[in-house]
């Protein structure tokens, strides 16, 4: 399941990417070859970067290539690893679930209520910030697994 | 201010940094727990997850993914080579001759890609060898690289100054842009100051200057690589374009350059893009998170109680930016440029405009200073990724490395004490 949600993910983030640069020059196509500066550009990439910029944190999240810090030395680590890779994702999973599900489902809701759209294309914002608690359920998601996964490790271990 | 609140900031953050949490989450939990003991839960979290989205709604930082998109291209694009190819028919034959190259290939790498990492990485990657074979200790090979890489933070185009530029509300990025010129080039040349003096002492060979006819053929294989500086750089400053609308002329210009040397297929894209999307994410996460805690930070007015206490010390601007650039050279040590950034700016900036100092010239000294901790342990990416390609342990670099830092140092020193050499050059252009 994990592969397969990997595999739709990348091309979701790719797909947003491509549309992000070909709406960046189509603005400059059109101002300087069209003279007829379009208008719907400017919105169309920052909506898509707040999608690949959470999305893509989500993935990143699941490739764990987010940068971490060592601080405390390796061989202090290496004693105790199931218990500090724990520690990590139940950390990122506190945060996912707490900021980005719970605060993430209330701000699309509250934008719904006080029906606020967005300035030239007039989208509801609650639709643009639904990425929110999505990239929240996705992250939720891979910190458990991984979870999982150190558990595996440390019973064969065992 | 409520000292506690600062308390559980601090020590929440420094505590999940510890223990190995992703920088970006540790940011968004300290700024989660210090909001928790002042706010209710769901105005908090709902704040929060607002600061995070609304801070991506960006048509400037769109950029931010272009230029490291331009700068994957262009790494499989052929024009590392080129570049090296070129500056080796320019200062090859000098003293310290292939040390020289492999400042100057970074310096230009870093700038058209904007990435310090992309430029230790694919410079180092081909200069490392290059430099064994002529018996360069490799250390020292790595340590020029390490440094020299970061450079491309200071020349522009620069990700970085784009988002100093966003976190000082909208400092013009065409005059940040034209102002790294000067500094940059400056820690280059120190750079080269040490690598010849070291070269002449262990008495390094030197190349053979090549023939007349051999110099106009790599310089115009290089052309067209440095001709993507003049469009974005020259575009921008002369207003033709935005930086987003420039670093999308860029991806499209690296493209066809990379189409043309046969280095870059259609089949190619998808990885391409799906990398830059991994490299984007953890920038943009960071910032994400670095905003709602800068907003955190405001709401606690912790800029204004740091200010005070800042300036109750001295007044004097010699004193404050000494206080100031050893403040941020620790954080360096510790933090990743983008957060560092991201959280320091709204604290430091309106204490130096208070004290007259251009937020131009202010950025360029902070861009600066943390470029320094880019090269040290424990968050030093330039110097993960230069051990790596150069396959020597940390321990190794560190010596060698000494001295490049000492240059470093003064040449930030030069910089924060003389505004001109920072702010002549945008004034020509009046930017």
């Amino acid at each position: 399941m994990k592969t397969t949600l990997n595999k739709i993910l990348e091309k979701i983030v790719v797909a947003l990417m491509a549309i992000m640069l070909i709406s960046v020059v189509w603005q400059v196509f059109s101002r300087f070859i069209l003279r007829a500066p379009s208008t719907i550009t400017d919105e169309i990439s920052s909506f898509s970067l707040i999608w690949v910029g959470l999305l893509g944190a989500a993935y990143a999240t699941g490739q764990k290539l987010h940068l971490a810090i060592d601080l405390i030395p390796e061989t202090t680590v290496a004693k105790n690893r199931g218990l500090f890779e724990g520690i990590v994702h139940f950390s990122v999973f506190f945060f996912s679930f707490c900021v980005m599900i719970i605060g993430g489902i209330r701000l699309c809701w509250l934008s719904f209520v006080f029906e606020q759209t967005s300035a030239t294309l007039e989208i509801p914002m609650g639709f643009i910030y639904t990425v929110v608690p999505i990239s929240g359920l996705l992250i939720c998601y891979y910190s458990i697994t991984a979870f999982m996964e150190t558990r595996k490790m440390k019973n064969q271990n065992i | 201010m409520n000292s506690v609140e600062v308390l559980i900031l601090v020590l929440s953050f420094l505590v999940f940094l510890s223990l190995r949490v992703p920088i970006a989450y540790a940011i968004g939990l300290a700024a989660l727990f210090t909001l928790i003991s002042a706010m209710p839960f769901l105005p908090s979290v709902t704040t929060l997850a607002q600061r995070m989205a609304t801070s991506l709604d960006s048509f400037t930082l769109s950029a931010i993914p272009f230029f490291i998109l331009a700068g994957q291209i262009m790494n499989q694009g052929g024009i590392a080579k080129r570049l090296i190819a070129f500056a080796k028919a320019v200062v090859g034959p000098l003293p310290g001759g292939l040390a020289f190259v492999n400042i100057i290939s970074c310096m230009l790498f870093g700038a058209i890609s904007g990435s310090a990492v992309a430029a230790a990485s694919a410079i180092g990657g081909i200069m490392t060898p290059v430099m064994e074979r002529d018996g360069y200790d490799k250390g020292f090979s790595a340590a020029v690289n390490i440094t020299s890489a970061t450079t491309g933070m200071i020349i522009p185009p620069s990700n970085i100054l784009i988002i100093y530029s966003l976190a000082s509300g909208g400092v013009s990025i065409a005059a940040l842009f034209v102002a790294g010129y000067v500094p940059g080039i400056l820690v280059g040349l120190a750079l080269m100051i040490v690598a010849a003096i070291y070269s002449i002492m262990k008495k390094y060979p030197t190349d053979k200057a090549v023939k007349f006819k051999e110099f106009i053929k790599r310089l115009v294989d290089a052309l067209p690589s440095l001709l993507l500086l003049v469009i974005v750089i020259g575009g921008i400053v002369a207003g033709i374009f935005t930086a987003t609308e420039a670093s999308a002329i860029a991806v499209i210009y690296t493209l066809i350059l990379g189409a043309i040397y046969k280095e870059i297929g259609w089949k190619d894209l998808s990885p391409i893009f799906l990398e830059t999307v991994k490299t984007s994410a953890i920038v943009l996460l960071l910032i994400a998170t670095s905003i709602a805690m800068s907003w955190v930070m405001s709401y606690e007015s912790i800029p204004q109680e740091i200010s005070s206490s800042l300036l109750a010390i001295s007044d004097n601007p010699i004193v404050i930016l000494i206080i100031i650039n050893l403040i941020l050279l620790f954080v360096g040590i510790f933090m990743d440029m983008t957060p560092a950034v991201l959280i320091f700016t709204p604290i430091f900036l309106p204490i130096v405009t208070n004290i007259g100092i251009d937020p131009v010239h202010f950025g360029i000294i902070m861009i600066l200073n943390l470029c320094i901790g880019l090269c040290t342990p424990p968050v030093g990416s330039v110097l993960f990724v230069g051990c790596s390609v150069a396959g020597l342990s940390i321990q190794k670099v560190i010596k060698p490395l000494m001295p490049l830092f000492i240059v470093m140092i003064l040449v930030l020193l030069l910089i924060t004490y003389v505004p001109e050499l920072t702010l002549w050059l945008p004034q020509q252009f009046g930017l």
